[in-house]
């Protein structure tokens, strides 16, 4: 098993012409936590979605678990996304599904278990992300957090060995946003999953980085592990971990 | 594709044990699910996991359903290896020889963005099949879509409109009858208004008012309702489920239109031709008898039948363009609004074209 959950080389996209990522090389360790670092705007969105094959890559290599993604035939690659679980920003919950339905939808999809073992398995996950007994609510009934739980419990349902997330903790007040962190280290540590997360939020980040891959107009200008990156004296990266030092200086 | 070696699972109840051995994961719960149907667990008391080999969250949950069943549940012992009950406990599995289902083969893949007018139409064209392609298979097999979908897209389609079509095709009736009724009554050709409004809305306005109230409805709600969800990445959460979104969004409505679209023309033909009957009755001084013997011997059954074909066309053109405008949202709420606006302008100008075809082959 390789010891990269994702490998990226050389990647180039482009939307209509514009180009949005410009040579990104980096790498994910397995079991890790890796977060996606940048300005907003910079592409982290757009690599999330570039390694998933939502949008297409106009050069490079993707590899995620040891496969070539770009190469795959769309079948071999909704396979092997099976082995993926993303929450997406605003969680991308299905709104005409009750939270139960949402959950349920991979395993329906995807194996033949009997409608109990499901609805033990949905339950199972909602009590994971701290959200019991919300079955039967329908996603428009759901705060923002809740959501965001909710949605990862979907996530998560297939029991992958990767999961993404795309800016968990935007929108939440600091109390959810805490416990979504203490969820993400538990799956680290007891589920022992690989994640990779985008996020500008500097506390988050503290909290569960291992690695911090840091974009910034379209490369990646550090990727190292979290204390290295706060000893980076690369001008953007020490100026992210350290906002208001410039200011400061400034107003004194 | 199945996982190389399915590492088969098994259960076996004997007397006061249950002993589960082999590998209990999602692809291997069912078969077991069944066995505990069939065996007597009233005097289990020990659930021996000591030979799985691994768990995955779905296997947890067997476990616990079935541990349900057992009485007594609380006094129930669990023997259960190291690994496995960290696993248990964790709920965690490896998840490396996960097996799916066949997907067919279909023509689904990467709908490109399309900007010229010649790859606008490309990409049309490419929906359009995909459409046809997975709606025609998942009308025999079951697919990938929600279970009752289709039946609630009828109702929403369908049973919503219903009153508004009903009423607006009366009205269109009762008018055509008076505009004619008073040159007919001229020439004294009172009887003929029968014919005239029969083949009129037969052949033109039934289909034709049913599939402009379907585009401003339907058509604008398929709009917003696919735009919506791409914008709120719900199209790509299902496609990293591996579900295609057409099969999950379009074909349930799809399905339902092609249902709901003939009754809806037969219920709109059927209120225009009473709204003629009143201003004939009332106002031509006609039997309701006569007038409906005319206004039937005027249309024959197959010029219905090429009514109904019609509106089918319309209302796949409709569901069509309207999921086509959706797929082409950019930016956020506003770009919703947009595209239901160019959805709705869009189907019924084809709506109108297509009807034009049609009246040319009316004439050979
Ligand atoms: N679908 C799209 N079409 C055109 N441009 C896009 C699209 N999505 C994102 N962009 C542009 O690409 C750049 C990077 O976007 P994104 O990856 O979402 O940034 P981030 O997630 O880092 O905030 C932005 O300048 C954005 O305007
Ligand atoms: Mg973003």
């Amino acid at each position: 098993m390789a010891s990269h959950a994702v490998d990226v080389q050389s990647l180039v996209v482009e939307y209509s012409g514009t180009r949005v990522l410009d040579g990104v090389t980096c790498s994910i360790d397995a079991q890790n936590v890796t977060c996606i670092v940048g300005t907003s705007g910079c592409g982290k969105t757009t690599l999330l979605k570039t390694i998933l094959q939502l949008v297409p890559a106009a050069s490079g290599s993707i590899e995620l678990l040891g496969e070539d993604v770009i190469e795959r035939e769309p079948e071999e690659r909704a396979e092997l996304l099976l082995q993926v679980g993303v929450l997406f920003q605003n969680g991308a919950l299905l709104n005409s599904l009750t939270v139960a339905e949402n959950i349920a939808l991979p395993l329906r999809l995807h194996t033949d278990l009997p409608d109990e073992v499901i609805a033990r398995v949905v339950r199972e996950k909602l009590e994971i992300v701290n959200l019991p007994g919300a079955q039967n609510l329908l996603p428009p009934e759901l705060s923002g957090g809740m959501k965001k739980r909710a949605a990862l419990a979907r996530a998560i349902v297939l029991d992958p060995r990767v999961v993404f997330f795309d800016e968990p903790s935007a929108g939440l007040d600091p109390v959810s946003s805490a416990r979504l962190d203490m969820l993400m280290l538990s799956l680290k540590k007891h589920l022992r999953m690989t994640l990779v997360v985008v996020t500008h939020k500097l506390s988050s980040i503290f909290t569960v980085a291992d690695k911090i891959v840091f974009l910034d107009e379209g490369h990646v200008v550090f990727d190292g592990t979290l204390k290295a990156a706060r000893a980076s004296d690369i001008e953007v990266v020490a100026h992210f971990f350290d906002p208001f030092e410039e200011r400061a200086t400034e107003f004194s | 594709m199945n996982g190389g070696v399915e590492r088969a699972a098994e259960i076996t109840v004997v007397q006061e044990t249950v002993t589960v051995t082999g590998a209990v994961t999602r692809d291997t719960v069912l078969p077991m699910f069944r066995a505990i149907g069939k065996a007597d667990l009233s005097r289990v008391k020990t659930i021996n996991l000591e030979r799985v080999t691994t768990i995955d969250s779905a296997g947890t949950a067997f476990i616990d359903v079935m541990m349900d069943r057992v009485p007594g549940r609380d006094a129930c012992r669990v023997i259960a290896g190291g690994e496995v009950s960290e696993m248990l406990a964790a709920l965690h599995a490896d998840a490396g020889g996960a097996r799916r289902r066949r997907r067919p083969r279909l023509l689904v893949r990467a709908r490109k963005k399309a900007s010229s007018a010649f790859s606008i139409l490309y990409a049309y064209l490419q929906l359009s099949a995909d459409v046809f392609v997975l709606a025609f298979f998942g009308f025999f097999r079951k697919m990938k879509k929600r279970p009752g979908a289709t039946w609630e897209q009828c109702v929403r389609i369908g049973v919503e409109s219903v009153m508004i079509i009903g009423l607006l095709s009366f009205v269109i009736g009762l008018i055509l009858a008076l505009q004619s009724a008073a040159q007919l009554r001229q020439f004294g050709a009172n009887i003929f208004v029968a014919d005239l409004l029969a083949v009129s809305v037969v052949r033109e306005m039934g289909p034709m008012m049913t599939a402009i109230i379907v585009a401003g409805r339907t058509g604008s709600a398929i709009a917003a309702e696919v735009a919506t969800m791409k914008v709120t990445e719900e199209m790509e959460a299902l496609t990293v489920m591996g579900l295609d979104p057409i099969s999950f969004v379009v074909v349930p409505k799809f399905h339902a239109i092609t249902l709901v679209m003939p009754i809806l023309v037969t219920l709109s033909i059927v209120a225009a031709i009473l709204g003629g009957a009143i201003v004939a009755v009332n106002y031509l001084d006609l039997s309701p008898v006569v007038f409906f013997r005319q206004a039937f011997n005027a249309v024959g059954p197959e010029e219905f039948v090429m009514s109904i074909v019609k509106s089918l066309f319309f209302a796949w053109t409709i569901v069509i363009i309207g999921s086509f405008h959706g797929f082409r949202v950019t930016g956020g709420a506003d770009g919703v609004g947009r595209v239901t606006t160019s959805a709705v302008v869009a189907s019924i100008s084809a709506v109108i074209v297509i009807d034009v075809v049609f009246s040319m082959l009316y004439l050979f």
